[in-house]
């Protein structure tokens, strides 16, 4: 991280890392732009802390919408008048879903160890007791859904008992499991948990948290870092999508990587330059704007479709090309969208002998055709012979010219294409 | 002769018993009388490789490490500055690594680990912990969760005690803790139904005390998009490297630095080869095999017929026996390509081919792949004709169907149906033709 010349270079590239530093994607430290979801769960939690009385609460919201760090947020640094205990479980941890009641009772108590059987009763014993509240927060409660739901009844219904000091909040992805799994705690309105969902973050949002990250971390002006009209884009880009900030957070982080590392060359190659040239280019690249972020969506977004970030160049082995193309052949020409193993080596065959190149033999052709696979260009489902296994192709013929960049070859094999059907 | 090992353990050591003996004598006493098995030496060491191909032979094996990577150099930076930002700057994070078989992913990653401790020995770098799985290596995904604890403690516990376990430790952030650098190959195998396996893999290093940088290695590219639930892959992260299979250059470039200062290999050899992998996989193990297979096959040539026929001169035979030249390449080629299958069809019986040749003539007769294995007789007779053979009886030629079946030539139903049941080949019918022809 440490440059040689000690001018203003440093400074740049230190703003850099810090910024990198700070775009990481565990809980942070402070949470923007869910002041109100915040209000709620605050005042939920104060409500029945305070007057010591049970409740549940459900919370949904898609992947990276913040719910878990709102939570834990609260809980970790708001204080509330009443005396309670917290207990966090991320469901994806445990094995079974009837292991949530144990892990709950080991929780409030260490050295209770039976079996998971006895551990609901033991709970519903404890749970009224009279005693300081307990919040018990469960962390992708949808993995606790059985056939007949009946965990997530249990849990839902712990709240209710008579003289019950429990607190729930489950956090899931889905909009309506309790609307659709937990049909009958509709019925009965003290069963009904309180619903909260997080939307995603819209535009501004994702813009505003992004820079207000940096600015913690750089402590001065965020345009020094990335310029506004990236954040902007950044926002827009992501919000139309899916909206998830660990997915903003990281492009902008490998965004800042790449600026980082471009100013590093630069600052070395200017010591070794003139002065004068120092200052200049060092204020043209000096922070992240819209065609590095760009370069760097490209090549988030780009899947398996477009091979490769280096243009012109082409990666897939002829043989491959080759299976490729014909499959295409097959699915245009042919019957049917599927084709067997078999029937596309011998119509890679007939191509392979058509333009005079080497046929690999079966054994081979199907060890390459895995190959392809691995490169998400084609679905080949396994089966005990493999001359019978189905193949499908996943692109069509644009996405397979671009992906293959050898038009020639395409375009001729495709005039011929009934031929080799 | 127990009491003789003693005596040589003391007259081998005559400076140390002083303190070890006073310092817990029952200890080391039971040490010295431990019988431990142990491999007789060889009576003599195994002989260096003398001639030059032998020494070609050792580098060009799979195993040989070499001294450095070539035509990687882009993915190692990547992968290296990738850790060593995360080292230094504390946190965590994860990267996935995806290419096919024989492109060089585990190799690099070893060597990113080995450089990393290189600068950490130096100073530059803080220490850390680094584990190694292997998810081909695991009975089931969930003891994924049993080795990573065992090597982060060295203490054996079942697979949901290590899980809570690992969880308390990457949640908390203890006086001892270090960094920790987790390499997991063949990601692809730790998948379940409920991903909680992968899960946890990919939400660890987003807690703000764990430390934890993960370096997630599979063959398929786009796992994340078909594989992974949403909420896996969002905690996975973009952050994404794909090893791109090798070209003709590289591959050349690859073999030619492991044979540097040797000259006994053909430069037109090795560009043969190169352009022979790269056509078909771009898998470096692959160019490899064959190179070495070639060199064999070069000594082996050197040794047997030591007089070439075709030699005009006595110095182009010296040089044909100590260098590879294109022909050994092409031999070794064939060797790994050629089928099996030719050999075995050509090796069947007269009637066993007749056979085959009929289920063909049905083919092209009717163009459906299955036929009845009545029509097959039909045809097998009129080619029996032709040929001015004898017609053999239907049941022998069951019995010809049955063979070709145990041999996974061709493929048929159940002999319940017997002279109904469908059959149908199971190999090309090029290669059919083209292996009856070349009888």
């Amino acid at each position: 991280m440490k440059l040689q010349n000690p001018n203003g270079d440093l400074t740049v590239t230190s703003n850099f890392t810090k910024a990198r530093q700070a775009l990481h994607t565990s809980t942070p430290g402070n949470i923007f732009c869910r002041d109100k979801e915040l209000d709620i769960i605050e005042t939920f939690l104060q409500n029945h802390i305070d007057n010591g009385t049970s409740g549940s609460m459900y919370i949904s919201g898609r992947p990276g919408t913040g719910k878990t760090a709102c939570v834990t947020h609260i809980l970790a640094n708001r204080t509330f008048s009443g005396k309670f205990k917290s207990i966090l479980i991320n469901c994806m941890l445990l094995h079974t879903p009837t292991s949530v009641f144990q892990q709950v009772a080991q929780q409030l108590d260490p050295k209770w160890n039976t079996t998971a059987k006895e551990a609901l009763s033991y709970l519903e014993d404890r749970l009224t007791e009279s005693g300081p509240m307990i919040v018990l927060v469960l962390d992708e409660i949808d993995q606790m859904s059985t056939r007949d739901q009946s965990v997530l009844y249990a849990l839902f219904e712990l709240p209710a008992l008579t003289n019950s000091r429990l607190i729930l909040i489950g956090l899931a992805n889905a909009l309506d499991l309790t609307d659709r799994s937990l049909i009958r705690l509709q019925s009965r309105v003290h069963f009904k948990p309180v619903l909260l969902n997080f939307s995603p973050y819209s535009k501004q949002e994702i813009a505003t948290i992004v820079s207000q990250r940096i600015q913690e971390a750089v402590g001065e002006d965020v345009g020094n870092v990335i310029a506004p009209s990236a954040l902007q884009y950044l926002g827009g880009k992501i919000s139309s999508t899916s909206g998830d900030l660990r997915k903003a957070i990281d492009i902008c982080r490998r965004a800042v990587e790449l600026a980082e590392t471009g100013a590093k060359k630069q600052s070395v190659l200017a010591s070794s330059n003139s002065e004068l040239q120092t200052s200049e280019s060092v204020q043209t690249n000096k922070c992240v704007s819209i065609p590095i972020l760009c370069k760097m969506m490209a090549s988030v977004e780009s899947n398996a479709f477009s091979v490769g970030n280096s243009d012109d160049v082409d990666d897939t082995p002829l043989q491959q090309k080759l299976i490729i193309v014909t499959l295409l052949v097959l699915v245009k020409f042919g019957k049917s969208k599927q084709v067997t193993l078999g029937k596309l080596h011998q119509s890679y065959s007939k191509v392979c002998s058509k333009y005079g190149m080497t046929t690999i033999d079966f054994d081979e052709f199907s060890h390459t055709c895995s190959l392809v696979e691995s490169r998400g260009i084609v679905i080949l489902k396994r089966k005990s012979n493999p001359r019978l296994a189905p193949i499908c192709l996943r692109l069509d013929e644009r996405e397979v010219e671009s992906t293959l960049k050898d038009k020639t070859l395409l375009s001729s094999i495709l005039a011929q294409g009934s031929l080799f059907v | 002769m127990i009491i003789l090992f003693l005596k040589v353990v003391e007259e081998k050591t005559p400076k140390k018993p002083k303190r070890t003996g006073s310092a817990t004598p029952g200890s080391t006493q039971k040490k010295r009388l431990r019988l431990t098995p142990a491999i007789s030496s060889r009576s003599c060491k195994v002989a260096d490789p003398t001639s030059p191909l032998g020494e070609i032979r050792r580098r060009l094996h799979v195993a040989a490490v070499p001294q450095t990577l070539p035509c990687r150099e882009d993915e190692f930076n990547q992968i290296f500055s990738y850790v060593e930002g995360k080292l230094s700057d504390g946190i965590g994070g994860c990267m996935y690594i995806s290419g096919v078989p024989g492109t060089g992913k585990t190799a690099t990653v070893n060597e990113v680990i080995r450089m990393l401790r290189e600068s950490q020995t130096e100073g530059d770098l803080p220490d850390f912990k680094l584990i190694e799985v292997n998810g081909m290596k695991l009975t089931a995904p969930q003891q994924i969760y049993v080795q990573i604890w065992d090597q982060l403690t060295g203490s054996k516990v079942t697979a949901d005690k290590a899980a809570k376990l690992l969880h308390a430790k990457f949640s908390t952030n203890g006086p001892r803790h270090r960094p920790t650098v987790l390499i997991v190959d063949e990601l692809d195998l730790l998948w379940t139904r409920q991903q909680d396996v992968l899960y946890n893999i990919f939400e660890w290093p987003n807690r703000p005390k764990a430390q934890l940088t993960v370096l997630a290695i599979a063959n398929t590219m786009d796992l994340p998009e078909r594989l992974l639930m949403n909420r896996v892959s969002s905690r996975m992260g973009l952050t994404r490297l794909t090893f791109q299979p090798y070209k003709v250059k590289q591959l050349q470039t690859i073999i030619s630095s492991r044979l540097e200062n040797l000259v006994s290999f053909e430069p037109e050899a090795v560009e043969f080869i190169a352009r022979k992998v790269s056509a078909a996989s771009g898998d470096a193990r692959r160019a490899l095999d064959i190179s070495r297979r070639a060199a064999e096959l070069a000594e082996k040539g050197g040794h047997t017929n030591s007089s070439p026929t075709k030699s005009p001169s006595k110095r182009g035979a010296q040089s044909s026996r100590s260098t590879v030249m294109m022909q050994h390449v092409q031999t070794a080629i064939e060797e790994m390509f050629s089928s099996p299958k030719l050999l075995a069809i050509q090796a069947c019986s007269l009637h066993e081919q007749l056979f085959l040749n009929a289920l063909v003539q049905e083919f092209n007769r009717t163009g459906v792949e299955e036929s009845f294995f009545d029509q097959v007789i039909r045809q097998h007779y009129t080619l029996c004709d032709l040929e001015g053979m004898s017609r053999p009886n239907v049941s022998e030629l069951l019995s010809v169907c049955a063979s070709l079946c145990s041999s996974r030539l061709i493929l048929s139903e159940h002999g319940r149906n017997d002279i109904r049941q469908k059959v149908r080949l199971n190999i090309g019918i090029d290669d059919v033709t083209y292996a009856l022809k070349c009888i």
